[in-house]
This record gives C-alpha cells, structure tokens and sequence, in this order.
C-alpha cells in the first residue's frame, strides 16, 4: 500500500496539481494581505488582537471558497489523470488490488488536503507579521496569534469537507468525462452556500454547507448551532457518514472501470 | 514446471449476453512460444486480450494463466504477466524515467532494473524527455517497457506495431525477438501479419467469434496448401498456355516468360513437366508459390 501511496503521489506532484497545492495555499494569504496593505483604517482596531479578526477574515474566504473548490478540482484532477493517459487497464493489470488503487488515490488526495491546509495556515501566520512590518498599526507581533485554536479550526475545516470529497470521488468515477464532476461540484457548492445563508432545514445533511456552517463566519443571523462549536460534533459526524457512504458506492463503480 | 502458459476452454465473452464477441472458444499457448494472434479489426482480439487479463469477465468457460485462474490467484498470475493493451498507458507529463518509476513502484522495482529496461527498449538517451514530446515509436517502446519492468514471464502485446513507420516496426519487432530469445513466452495480436510473420512460432485466426485456425506457422501452411500456385518458366509460354488450358486452372495473366498453374495436388506438377517437355517446350524454373502469412490469413478468413 505504501507503494501505491507513493506512486499517486509521484503523479500528483509532477501534474498541475502541485500548482493548484500552491495557489491554493498561499494565493489567500496574500489577497488578504493586499487587502490590509491597501487599506489599513479598514481593518485596524486599536485595543484589540488583530489576530482574531485576520484569521476569521482568511479562515471564512478559505472556508467558504477556495477549499471546497480545491478539493472539487483536486478529486478530479486525480481521476483526469488517468483517463488522459489511458492508464486504467494497465493499473488494473497490476498484481494489486482495485481497492488498494483506490485507497492509494484517496490517502494521496487526504495528503494534498492536509499540505493544502498547512501551508495556508503557515502563510496566514507568516502573512500577519509581513504585514505588519509594512503597516506597523496593526501591532500583530503585541499580541498572541493563539496557533492552537487556529489549527484546531483548520482540521475541523479538513474534516467536514471529506464530505464533499466522498461525493465527488463518486461523481468522479461515475463520469467519463471529468467536466461534469466540476461543474457539478462548482453548482452544489454554490447551492451549498445558498442554502447555509438562507438558514434552509437541510443545510445540516447537505455536505456542500457545511464548509460554510462549521464555524460561524457571520453569514447567518443565528450562527451554527451550540453543538456545532465543538470538535466533532454534528457536522463533523454528517460529513464522515457521507464519506464513508460515498466511498461505498464509489468502490462499487471502481470495480466495474476498464 | 508449467508447459503451457496460457489454457482457454469454452470461452464465451460478450458486453452484453445476447452480443457475444467470442463464442466457445479454446486455446493453449506453450511456454516459450510467441503466439500470433490474427483477426480483422472488430474480430474480438481485444476482447480475448482483455479476458486473460482480468479486465473482462467470460459469460462462460475458463481462462487459465500458468495453471490459475486470475480470479483466485490476481497477485501471484498477474506478477508473472506484462501487458501492453491498445495504446501505451503513458503520463505524457512525466519524464520516460518517470513513467517507468510509476509502474516500478507499483512492482518494488529499484532503479537499476529501471535503467536497464530503458537500455532494452533503446530508450535511454531520452529518458529525462517529457513522454508528450516522445513520437509515436518511442511510446510504443516506452509501453513496452512497462510491460517488462518487472521481468515478467509472458507477455501480452495488443497490436504494439499499430502506428509505428517501417523502422520503428522492425526496430520493436527485433526487440520482441530477443525478449523470445530470452525465454520470455509472447501472445501478441495483430492485424497486419506480415509484420509478425517472422517472429512467430505460432498463429490463431480469429474469425466470426472463434479460431479458425490455430497451431504452428508451419502447421497452417499445410492447412491451406490443398490447392497451390506454381509457376514455370518456359521458352515458350504462349504455346504452353494453350497446352494447359482446360486441363489445370491457369492463370491469364502470366507474366512474361512464365506460365502460372493452379495445382490442386502434389502430383500435377509432375504431370505438368511432362507435358511440356513433351511438346519441345524448355523449362528453365519451376517456382512454388509459398503463400505469406497475410495470403493465407486472407485465404483462410474468405
């Protein structure tokens, strides 16, 4: 299996995919830093740690956007290259099992996730005390950045989107041609999102909201729901369900591919 | 130690169970043979390629690589075999040496074996090229490449000279000819026979769902030599032609010089001699007409 591992992520690291990795980790941090460059009286709050509102503003446009998007075209991506080289019947020659082609794509992808995450952390941080050498008002390096509650809520950011992951592996695998995995992915995101402002019945069991619902990023009037602050709460739990009978059904489709 | 490679009996395989592609069919491949497996385009080669590797399920009989099924030994059958199906499974984005990584991890290959099989496939000087800019030729070998990596006891190649020019034809098909050298057992398929005529040992025909022949190159010239074109060189063919007429099947459009018979057994050519010499005509040549492969595939498929 760690070989499989291994390969996917030879793949992966040589593809375009390793260009998304880094768009998709630092591109934020510096948007956010143009923005509070650009305009300070903004942003600047005498008193109080500017930490806090920095990290919730990166932490909601990360959220909100460009993770759940990443991993739309992150899954894709990971299934495109092999239908582009045509490559299926030969990994299906080897002396491996499907399952373990699978788990080895999968493991690879949860590890571009995981890197995807860690930089955007490193480089929010980074970030902040770059932008403070420039605009020295904000004072970031007076206060604490409080990095454990920081990571705690990225790795809740991880967990609730291997939802969207389970069901985009599943669209994946079900379509040949990986735009309609995309474009069906970019439209439930834009439901998702939707219904999380919207404050919809269903927003708790549609895995393309909770991205948007884990954390109040004061897009709704109500915020999330006293269980949803704590660490694997509800749509967390949602989110592992959805995966897990994703990847079910995923696997069932993965056998019959030539 | 096994004889026979590869064991099909009965084989029944269609995509859907009222459209079978192949139909009852039967084949051993020997150990240390290389089987040439001829068929139109559309006459189920792939398929059969395909069922062997697993990749396809028979509606009925069996498939059996070195005395297994893959279904009950996947691992240790498939470690044992290397494929080449269709077109070379190739991340154009990747390097030659790349690519061969991929497949090497997947196998435990190390890196020695990886530049030796570069060496083999006469890839070595563009083995750090991105495989996009590799021509079609050096795809070709590159696919071959993988199939070998892991020194693979039989190998299976779907069409491998499909594309290729005349050099990259001859070139990969002396490859095939020093891996069979080498011990390796071959099933490789193919359309246009007379660029396989002369590494295999022996032929299937795969014609409307099942073999029409299948047995050693040599065994399918007697299959099909039942009636046989000879040709004489004569002085004077114009007066043999007349001589012949009505007797043999002759051929009007002799060239010049000679007169071509139609025989239909081993005794007419005789007869033939006979008759000429009789009639004062000098025979300068007597030249049986040895069929090729791609003559006799055609013949046999009519």
């Amino acid at each position: 299996m760690r070989q499989n591992i291994s390969s996917e992520l030879l793949k992966m690291k040589k593809s375009s995919i390793r260009w998304l990795v880094v768009i998709a980790g630092f591109g934020l941090s510096f948007s956010v830093a143009l923005f509070y460059i650009a305009g300070p009286e903004a942003y600047v709050s005498m008193g109080k740690n500017p930490w806090v509102s920095y990290i919730h503003f990166s932490l909601s446009l990360f959220s909100m956007g460009i993770f759940p998007l990443f991993v739309i075209v992150l899954t894709s991506s990971s299934i495109l290259i092999e239908c582009q080289s045509n490559s299926w019947k030969s990994l299906f020659s080897l002396p491996i099992p499907k399952w373990h082609i699978m788990l080895g794509k999968l493991i690879a992808i949860f590890f571009m996730m995981l890197v995807v995450c860690s930089l955007f952390v490193i480089s929010t941080v980074l970030i902040g005390y770059i932008v403070d050498c420039v605009v020295r008002e904000y004072e970031f390096v007076y206060y604490d950045a409080n990095i454990s509650s920081f990571l705690l809520k990225v790795f809740r950011l991880f967990i609730v989107t291997l939802g969207i992951l389970g069901v985009q592996f599943l669209f994946s695998v079900l379509f040949r041609n990986q735009l309609y995995p995309l474009v069906l992915g970019i439209i439930l995101c834009i439901i998702g999102f939707m219904m999380s402002i919207l404050e919809l019945r269903f927003t708790d069991f549609f895995p393309y909201s909770f991205p948007m619902v884990y954390e109040d990023f004061g897009i709704t009037n109500t915020g999330p729901e006293p269980g949803h602050a704590h660490f694997l709460g509800w749509i967390e739990l949602m989110s592992l369900i959805c995966l897990m009978g994703c990847l079910v059904l995923a696997y069932q489709r993965f056998k019959r591919l030539r | 130690m096994e004889d026979t490679i590869v064991e099909i009996d009965g084989l029944s395989v269609g995509y859907q169970s009222h459209r079978l592609v192949l139909h009852d069919l039967s084949l051993r491949v020997k150990k240390n043979s290389v089987f040439g497996f001829l068929g139109r385009n559309g006459a189920g080669k792939s398929t059969l390629i395909k069922t062997l590797m697993g990749l396809l399920h028979p509606q009925m009989g069996s498939v059996r690589l070195f005395g297994q099924t893959i279904k009950d030994n996947r691992k240790e059958v498939l470690s044992r075999v290397g494929s080449l199906i269709d077109s070379p499974s190739i991340y154009g984005y990747l390097t030659g040496i790349e690519n061969l990584r991929i497949y090497g991890k997947y196998h435990r290959i190390g890196e020695n074996r990886i530049k030796e099989v570069l060496d083999i496939v006469g890839l070595e000087d563009n083995a750090d090229r991105k495989a996009k800019t590799y021509s079609t030729g050096m795809r070709q070998r590159l696919g071959l490449g993988m199939a070998i990596l892991h020194d693979p006891e039989f190998l299976i190649l779907d069409e491998p000279t499909n594309g290729l020019d005349p050099e990259g034809r001859v070139d990969f098909l002396n490859t095939m000819s020093r891996l069979h050298n080498e011990g390796k057992t071959i099933l490789i398929s193919s359309h246009l026979l007379s660029e396989i005529e002369r590494i295999v040992t022996h032929v299937g025909i795969l014609n409307d769902k099942k073999f029409l022949f299948h047995g050693s190159v040599n065994e399918l010239y007697q299959f099909n030599q039942k009636s046989r074109m000879v040709r004489f060189k004569v002085s004077n063919p114009q007066f043999g032609l007349e001589l012949l007429e009505g007797i043999y099947n002759v051929s009007k459009e002799s060239e010049d010089g000679y007169i071509s018979v139609q025989t239909e057994n081993k005794d007419d050519t005789p007869e033939i001699i006979k008759t000429l010499t009789a009639n004062q005509i000098d025979i300068y040549a007597v030249i049986p007409n040895k069929n090729s492969l791609e003559e006799l595939f055609i013949e046999s498929v009519k």
